[in-house]
């Protein structure tokens, strides 16, 4: 028989990068359509985009030294000071400008929720594909493993990790991943299990296809509006349980957080007058938390595969 | 011979027990030769295909004394060089409903260039120049190579499918059902279509339908399945022209003729039997108007009738008088 593709293996065309970039801008367009389309997922993405600025270039922004017990112009210790003036939000009972501290604590923040939120949706995403696809034994062993982790609670899990480790962002976002990976396994595995009924699944193993590259190249490419829906999800629920722990004081002492000002508060007692130091980081976490999820409902509205690239 | 399978059966083990969804059939294809294998729902046409290109579920059970296409043995060949050398290189399938079969959210061109490079080196230039010639071949444009699925009609699909499938020009062409969902227009064309394919690519193929027409129109040779087995095997030609089995008979009668018109039609009553419990004897027996006590106590061997002619009937000897009684209606109605 005439082989119509000989086995010659030729050099990469040329133009490689140039279509990898043509695809990445494809998909950026495409996505940036999804987030348009809502107008609570602009505002969403346009709050994301302003706090990670920030996070970026905070130690250029700030006016003052975060740990500076700052004086007023008359030489007075600036001590709990009402926003305005010089200090936009506010100082704390140690006379430190509570902008600064913000700006400085964004950079944390979205470094605990943005790597515990990918790290969650890698190992949930695979877990619950390679569940969903091959069943049986494995599907059984990966979801009692879900399960054991749905029975663990947050908080005494982290309060046990930190007795054995002590305090440090490492930790906090492991504590993170391990927790919240389990939603985001469960649910993209019975989209997997719904997906590889489907016909050009069993095509495509007709045609020789590995396990691998079904999943990967065929049942992922279809469950992508429900990943990342999980994935801005995840992040805003890292950076929610982040804020509880600092300010449950499990938080990394060395490292600025918004819970951790927070605690700071809780600390030196000043709770009930100092209404400007509790206002900075709640607000604060809660407009980048819904700023997520505000986002991840732009991504559910299109959740249908076929809705794509129309 | 490029495919030869000697009493092959596959089971479906279940909670309420086996099935055997194929019951002992002898296949042999030649090379390019059209084998059709025609037969009602739920005969086991399907299963010989999934049992060929393993697609069947881990709970199904595959035995056969040979199984063998070309120089491998399908029986012993391990999963990984069946993957690699065997399927789209030599066995390719046309998937049954191949309206559904590409996946929604890749490009038609991409899925069928993916296919040629994950079984061949070629770069991805040349597999797309490959993939344009396949669009060609079976009449799609080229532009339609960059579109998704969703885009395509459903014959338009179909024929991406047969596409994708003639990728390595493979030795065995495995097309299950490929006309059922199509309009008759879009049939007629599609088997147009797969004639003018034979006549530029040397592949034998595997034919799998419950429409006798489509046989007639396309097939070299044809195996008549009921209950999992085989009840006739002969060439198209003296098939319809004097079939061998009552099964047969009774399905020709059932289907419409262009020599015959205003012929009434005559359905077989009653049903397939169970194969979860199948009868001792000839499957057809509960339904056959020819059948005699005999027919219930054994399973009836297949007896050569001529030359490349065989049936699973004992009463072969009588069957100029059962042909000329299958005709009537009272014969089967009573």
């Amino acid at each position: 028989m005439s082989d119509p593709l000989p086995e010659a293996a030729d050099a990469p065309a040329p133009g490689r990068l140039a279509r990898w970039g043509a695809a990445v801008r494809r998909e950026m367009a495409f996505n940036w359509r999804i987030i348009r389309s809502d107008r609570l997922g602009s505002f969403g993405a346009l709050v994301i985009l302003i706090a990670a600025l920030i996070a970026l270039f905070g130690p250029w922004l700030t006016p003052h030294d975060p740990y500076e017990s700052l004086r007023m112009a008359d030489g007075r210790m600036a001590v709990l000071q009402r926003p305005g003036g010089e200090f936009l939000l506010g100082t704390t009972n140690l006379a430190r400008d509570l902008l600064s501290q913000m700006i400085f604590a964004t950079r944390t923040t979205m470094i605990i929720g943005l790597v515990s939120g990918l790290i969650s949706i890698l190992i949930g995403a695979n877990i619950g594909l390679i569940s969903g696809y091959y069943g049986g034994r494995i599907d059984n062993v990966l979801m009692r493993l879900t399960d054991i982790v749905y029975g663990m609670p947050f908080l005494p899990f982290i309060i046990v990790l930190i007795a054995l480790f002590g305090r440090s962002i490492g930790f906090v976002i492991l504590a993170i991943v391990l927790i919240v990976w389990r939603t985001s396994a469960r649910v993209i595995r019975a989209q997997t299990m719904a997906l590889k009924q489907r016909q050009f699944v069993a095509c495509a193993r007709a045609r020789g296809a590995s396990d691998m590259r079904i999943i990967y190249r065929h049942i992922a490419p279809n469950i992508l509006p429900l990943l990342l829906l999980y994935t801005s999800f995840n992040i805003a629920w890292a950076i929610v349980t982040e804020a509880s722990a600092s300010f449950l004081g499990f938080g990394d002492p060395h490292a600025l957080t918004w819970g951790g000002i927070l605690q700071d508060l809780w600390v030196s007692g000043y709770t009930r007058s100092a209404w400007w130091w509790f206002a900075a980081p709640s607000s604060a976490i809660v407009l980048l938390v819904s700023a997520f999820v505000f986002v991840s409902r732009a991504y559910e509205v299109v959740a249908n595969p076929r809705l794509a690239d129309r | 011979m490029l495919l030869e399978a000697r009493n092959l059966r596959v089971t479906y083990g279940g909670v309420h027990g086996e099935v055997r969804a194929v019951d002992g059939i002898d296949l042999s294809i030649g090379e390019s030769e059209v084998f059709g294998l025609v037969g009602e729902s739920g005969c086991g046409k399907s299963t010989v295909v999934k049992a060929l290109l393993r697609l069947l579920p881990p709970s199904a059970r595959i035995e056969a004394d040979v199984l063998r296409f070309r120089d491998h043995d399908l029986l012993t060949l391990p999963p990984g060089r069946f993957r690699r050398e065997v399927l789209m290189r030599e066995i390719a399938l046309v998937p049954q409903s191949a309206q559904n079969s590409l996946n929604p959210v890749m490009r038609a061109g991409a899925q069928i260039v993916e296919a040629i490079r994950a079984h061949s080196d070629a770069s991805a230039a040349k597999a797309r120049k490959r993939v344009v010639e396949l669009f060609d071949i079976v009449g799609l444009q080229p532009e339609l190579v960059d579109r998704y699925p969703h885009e395509f009609s459903g014959g338009m699909r179909q024929r991406a499918m047969i596409a994708m499938a003639l990728a390595f020009e493979p030795a065995l062409l495995v097309m299950d059902e490929p006309t059922t969902g199509l309009d008759v227009l879009v049939q007629e064309r599609l088997l147009g279509r797969i004639r003018e394919i034979r006549a530029r690519v040397r592949s034998s193929i595997l034919l799998i339908t419950h429409d006798i027409g489509v046989i007639a129109e396309t097939a070299d040779r044809v195996g008549v399945m009921y209950a999992g087995q085989m009840v006739e095997c002969a060439p198209t030609l003296s098939l319809f022209a004097a079939p061998c089995h009552p099964y047969t008979l009774g399905l020709q009668n059932a289907f419409p003729s262009i020599l015959a018109l205003g012929r009434e039609l005559i359905s077989i009553p009653g049903s397939p039997p169970d194969l979860a419990a199948p009868p001792l004897g000839c499957g057809f027996a509960d339904r056959c108007p020819f059948a005699l006590e005999a027919c219930r106590v054994k399973r009836p061997p297949q007896v050569a009738i001529g030359q490349d002619r065989l049936s699973a009937c004992i009463r072969t000897a009588d069957i100029e008088h059962i042909r000329s009684a299958a005709v009537k209606k009272a014969t089967w109605h009573c």
